[in-house]
């Protein structure tokens, strides 16, 4: 396939004056041969899977049994019966739109900070990722649980300030999914780390230019940083906002979508629907339905990106 | 240079440290939590939480921690570990960073396409495309080996081939330019040219890469069949059983142990992050 | 539109074929059919090189598994065994897998084990790819779901042909996991429902817990308890004491449910609701931050609660978890009823795949894990207290103490119990799930007792009628 699309295009006509090396240093073949790694990879190891994952999201299928064509009751019970859905869609939006600015501007701030060159700057660098280094581990959790406890250490500090508090944050349907925005908050290293060879990749004369032109902080972060870093922060957005959506592992291991399904996340009961209620077919209906969400939510963002995106190989 | 400016912004240096002190404190205090309850009695783990140290410091859970399982112990959970993650992240770094130069730096057909092929695969939820996956993987004969782990990640991976677009894209056009003049072909410059400028992208892909592969601990799930295979990310799972009970103390002292070799990692590579187009100082 | 549903339709029937258990269809999936040779394939690859660390001893013959069931003439027969369990299971099994192998050189046992989530994500996955271990720890919310797709092989014929020993085995609890008159798995242990106490909080409150009291009793208690020491009451509105209610009343409760009837759930609902607006209930708020159902989070490990509702096999792990004295009694009876619900529960049960190549020497190494003493010396009623009484007289000595307080409820709740409830039906989980949120609506006051039932006997109705399709 790959290779029928070149040759009718590129091929044909200067086949006869065409080396091989000149054939493959022309950049519309060159484009296929570096991407060929890729195409191989998604047509051998996604590709059947996802069309098969489509495929499953019309019919019943309890993995078990062979699935069975149902046509589009799935969706239909996705979108029209199951009271459930709409609830964890919301959560998750909400999630979303409130972890993913949050967590991102964390990041900007904090590797704006340490970009600066001090003896220190490795070190603090270390400290600050090491919370996305414990990842979501079920330690994680725990902590997590025990911090917001009702007898924890943030209300004994709290207690300390003088506001005796004794809420169980996470035992509270209006605070708990903000307990769990704090964590992806808290985790922003992986963010910071990509910011910061962002910003790593700045070339120095600019802001020496600048300087020269006596260009004061503001201007400099705005004129030059700012713009320069535009493409990792497209980048970050982008990122997050899928692995936003896919948010599991918290929900699952801390609070269990409690209390009253205040943290039940999308793919939380996706994951449920699929294997815990063995309606692997509802899942797949689910998962497409969310990739669809996520896919528009990315294409606005693609379509906008010319309007604030700045490419030094383009501008 | 470095010292001169230090001395002239010593005041503004040292409120400089203070905060970032202030925050590093906030930031890894529950990491210390959980070195700290590693070396707490297993069951004073929960009753004592709000208690930094303990009364009465114990190795106990190394010890049964490291045992490990059924007379597997960590040694070799950490070996399989490091076995897994290695070669991925070499495979995933080298071969994103060459379907990345493709995509931001060549113009083809249905370049779109594939490109839009990449980021639906990166917002496919694993749990749904496990059970094909592993149908899959079970006809080729793969599972109860490292092939399905490691094998993908050798055809690139969306998160790291997108990372280094946005890299390569921010790179001036000019340097190719320059190169074509003197006769350098498209894979000479992706070799001689872009390469060596997208380090800290391809370094911050390396750290993520080991991280993540590290941490994964579904595909191990389902491919993995001989303990002796599991890797520590794996094992870690099975101190905790919810219809029998817990050890969480052997839980949190391998997971302390199980974040040293991340974080060493990110120690050696975070030095390449710094030097970056900046201290190359091209385009001058 | 029409060209999407003919695509969703090839697709359909693609993946059907795929999907089909050790199918023989080669489609246009571009995997080769090389390793497809069956269920057996997988385990042997790497059997030739795990014969090296065990300590066994006897077996220096190279493992050539050519898939055959003879197991004579020192031909080596590879059996895997998948469980789910913590550390101590993982030791106490893999030990007790080697002595087997000693004493039965032809045979190589290869474990697989893992934590209880991951291990049924697993299972469905090597369900799917037809590649189910020889033998596998069964649940008993999952039996059904397993036996009705054919995954599991009937045992029947092993216990008829004397293979499986069931004589000292209850017969309530062969009869746990007979489904259309086969057996599809044999318990390796029995538990029951408990409540257990802080008998430090109810002695400093001066009251007695007696063997087995009722709710109305369980009230007053409460009531007493907390107004002489503060400490506060959780009343499990789950699953468990649903059945439980259901069972005073003679009933099944799948059954009730799938016939849409409210009894028992309109009983349930309303103690819920009464234990819930009780002076002395645990907020819900705390309920949802601790988290009743993890031993290790239970309140009454920090002394919020002085109760808690368990199975007794988690007894152990609650003491350790807590570092209390607690005492242990059964579940409270309901008022009115003359029914016993008490119950023996099969802890894990043991399954043979219908894929295995070798089900006739799995049998036989179930038979020794659950008859001999030897095995269950190793073992030490980790599963539960062994089924087999002779066994189980023979290991109680050699219990600790505070395993001994499991054996005495167990044998005192095997004198009073009425036989268990059958395997639950497929959609059981759901059902649980549902159950939960709308108890923890109750706890909320969100729900009048009456909402509650209609909404959730409605919707389980529902729930159990999808899943039977």
């Amino acid at each position: 396939m790959k290779k029928d699309s070149h040759d009718s295009k590129s091929g044909k006509p200067v086949k006869s004056r065409k080396t091989l090396r000149q054939i493959l240093c022309d950049e519309k073949v060159a484009g296929y041969v570096f991407i060929l790694p890729f195409i191989i990879g998604f047509v051998a190891f996604m590709a059947l899977p996802m069309l098969l994952s489509f495929g499953f999201s019309f019919t019943r299928y309890n993995i078990l049994d062979s699935p069975v064509f149902i046509g589009l009751e799935n969706y239909k019970t996705m979108f029209f019966e199951d009271s459930k859905f709409w609830r964890v869609f919301g959560v998750t939006m909400y999630y979303v739109f409130a972890s993913v600015p949050l967590r991102l501007l964390a990041a900007l701030l904090v590797a704006l900070l340490l970009v600066r060159k001090s003896k220190l700057s490795g070190f603090y660098r270390s400290v600050y990722y090491l919370p996305s280094i414990i990842g979501s581990s079920v330690a994680v959790a725990i902590l997590w649980k025990r911090m917001f406890a009702s007898d924890g250490v943030i209300n004994s500090l709290l207690g300390l300030l003088g506001i005796p508090c004794g809420i169980a944050w996470l035992g509270r349907s209006d605070t708990a999914i903000w307990m769990l925005i704090l964590l992806a908050v808290w985790q922003f290293g992986s963010s910071m780390l990509i910011f910061l060879s962002g910003l790593k990749q700045i070339p120095v004369n600019l802001y020496e230019a600048a300087t020269i032109d006596g260009a004061g902080w503001g201007m400099k972060f705005f004129k030059i940083t700012f713009p320069m870093l535009t493409p990792s922060i497209f980048f970050n957005t982008v990122n997050q906002l899928i692995t936003g959506f896919m948010v599991f592992t918290q929900s699952y291991i801390i609070t269990q979508g409690g209390p009253r399904d205040s943290t039940r996340f999308y793919a939380v009961y996706m994951y449920q629907n699929s294997f815990t209620y063995n309606k692997l077919g509802y899942g797949c209906a689910m998962a497409w339905f969310m990739i669809l969400v996520v896919g528009l939510l990315t294409l606005i963002l693609f379509k906008t990106q010319n309007k604030w995106v700045y490419y030094e190989s383009e501008g | 240079m470095r010292y001169g400016s230090k001395r002239k912004r010593q005041i503004a240096s040292v409120v400089y440290h203070a905060a970032a002190i202030a925050g590093a404190v906030i930031m890894v205090y529950p990491v210390v939590w959980m070195i700290a309850s590693s070396f707490k009695d297993s069951d004073l783990i929960i009753r004592t939480a709000t208690q930094l140290i303990a009364d009465v410091p114990t190795l106990e859970n190394y010890v049964v921690g490291w045992k490990g399982f059924a007379g597997y112990d960590f040694g070799m959970f950490f070996k399989n570990s490091f076995v897994i993650a290695g070669i991925s992240t070499v495979g995933a770094v080298i071969s994103s960073a060459i379907v990345a130069f493709g995509f931001a730096r060549c113009e083809f057909r249905f370049k779109g396409f594939w490109f839009a092929c990449m980021l639906v695969a990166m917002m496919l939820p694993f749990q749904i495309i496990m059970i094909p996956q592993y149908i899959m993987f079970n006809r080729l004969g793969w599972v109860g080996s490292y092939l399905p782990i490691i094998v993908p990640q050798f055809f690139g991976q969306g998160f790291f081939i997108f990372l280094n677009v946005q890299f390569i894209r921010g790179l001036p056009r000019d340097l190719d330019e320059a190169a074509k003049m003197d006769g350098c072909s498209v894979y000479g410059i992706f070799v001689r040219i872009v390469l060596p400028l997208i380090k800290p992208s391809l370094v911050t892909s390396a750290i993520f890469s080991f991280m993540w592969k590290w941490d994964d601990f579904l595909s191990p799930l389902l491919y993995l069949n001989d303990p002796k295979t599991y890797p520590v990310s794996y094992a870690l799972k099975m101190f905790s059983d919810p219809t029998v009970g817990s050890d969480w103390g052997a839980m949190f002292a391998m997971a302390s142990l199980s974040l040293i070799p991340i974080f060493l990692i990110f120690l050696t590579m975070q030095k390449y992050l710094v030097e970056g187009i900046a201290s190359t100082g091209i385009k001058g | 539109m029409k060209k999407k549903l003919w695509t969703a339709l090839a697709l359909t029937g693609m993946l059907a074929s795929l999907a089909a258990c050790g199918g023989n269809g080669q489609d246009g999936a571009g995997t080769d059919d090389g390793a497809d040779a069956g269920a057996g394939t997988n385990t042997v690859s790497d059997a030739g090189a795990d014969s090296g660390t065990d300590a066994a001893g006897a077996g220096t013959e190279a493992a050539s598994d050519a898939g055959s069931d003879a197991a004579g003439d020192g031909e080596k027969v590879t059996i895997s065994f998948a469980w789910w369990g913590n550390q101590t299971r993982n030791d106490l099994t893999k030990q007790a897998c080697d002595l087997y192998m000693e004493n039965n050189p032809n045979v190589e046992i290869q474990v697989e084990f893992t934590d209880w989530t991951g291990y049924w994500d697993k299972m469905s996955a090597m369900a799917a790819g037809g590649n189910l271990p020889d033998i596998m720890q069964q649940d008993y919310g999952y039996m059904v779901n397993y036996q009705s797709s054919g995954q599991l092989a009937n045992l029947s014929e092993f216990i008829d042909s004397g293979v499986i020993e069931t004589d000292k085995i209850n017969s309530t609890v062969i009869g746990s996991s007979t489904i259309d008159g086969g057996c599809y798995g044999i318990a390796s242990g029995v538990t029951a429902l408990m409540m257990d106490y802080d008998k430090e909080i109810v002695e400093q409150a001066g009251v007695t817990i007696p063997d087995q009291m009722t709710f109305d009793e369980l009230y007053e208690v409460s009531e007493e308890i907390y107004n002489k020491t503060g400490a506060k009451t959780y009343f499990d509105g789950g699953m468990n004491t649903l059945i439980y209610v259901a069972r005073s009343n003679g009933k099944v409760l799948y059954e009730e449910l799938a016939a849409g009837e409210t009894g028992s759930v309109q009983e349930h609902f309303t103690m819920v609701k009464k234990f819930a607006d009780a002076e002395f209930a645990i907020s819900p708020d705390l309920l949802a931050e601790k988290n009743p159902y993890v031993v290790e989070t239970k309140p009454i490990n920090d002394g919020t609660t002085w109760n808690d509702f368990s199975y007794c096999n988690q007894y152990i792990s609650i003491c350790n978890a807590s570092g209390k004295d607690l005492g242990i009694t059964m579940y409270p009876l309901v008022d009115g009823k003359d029914v016993q619900p008490m119950y023996l529960q099969p802890a894990a049960f043991l399954s043979i795949a219908e894929t295995s190549q070798h089900k006739e020497e799995a049998a036989k190494f179930i038979n020794w894990f659950v008859n001999s003493t030897e095995c269950n010396e190793i073992l030490m009623a980790e599963r539960g207290m062994p089924v087999n009484s002779e066994v189980s007289d023979a290991i109680k000595p050699l219990a600790e103490p505070v395993a001994q307080v499991v054996f005495d409820f167990v044998a005192d709740v095997g004198e009073v119990a009425t036989p268990v409830n059958p395997p639950t039906p497929a959609g059981s989980a759901e059902v649980d799930a549902l159950l939960l949120s709308y108890v923890e609506n109750l706890r909320y006051g969100d729900l009048t007792v009456d909402e509650a039932t209609q909404n959730f006997v409605s919707e389980a109705q529902k729930i159990l009628e999808e899943a039977a399709k």
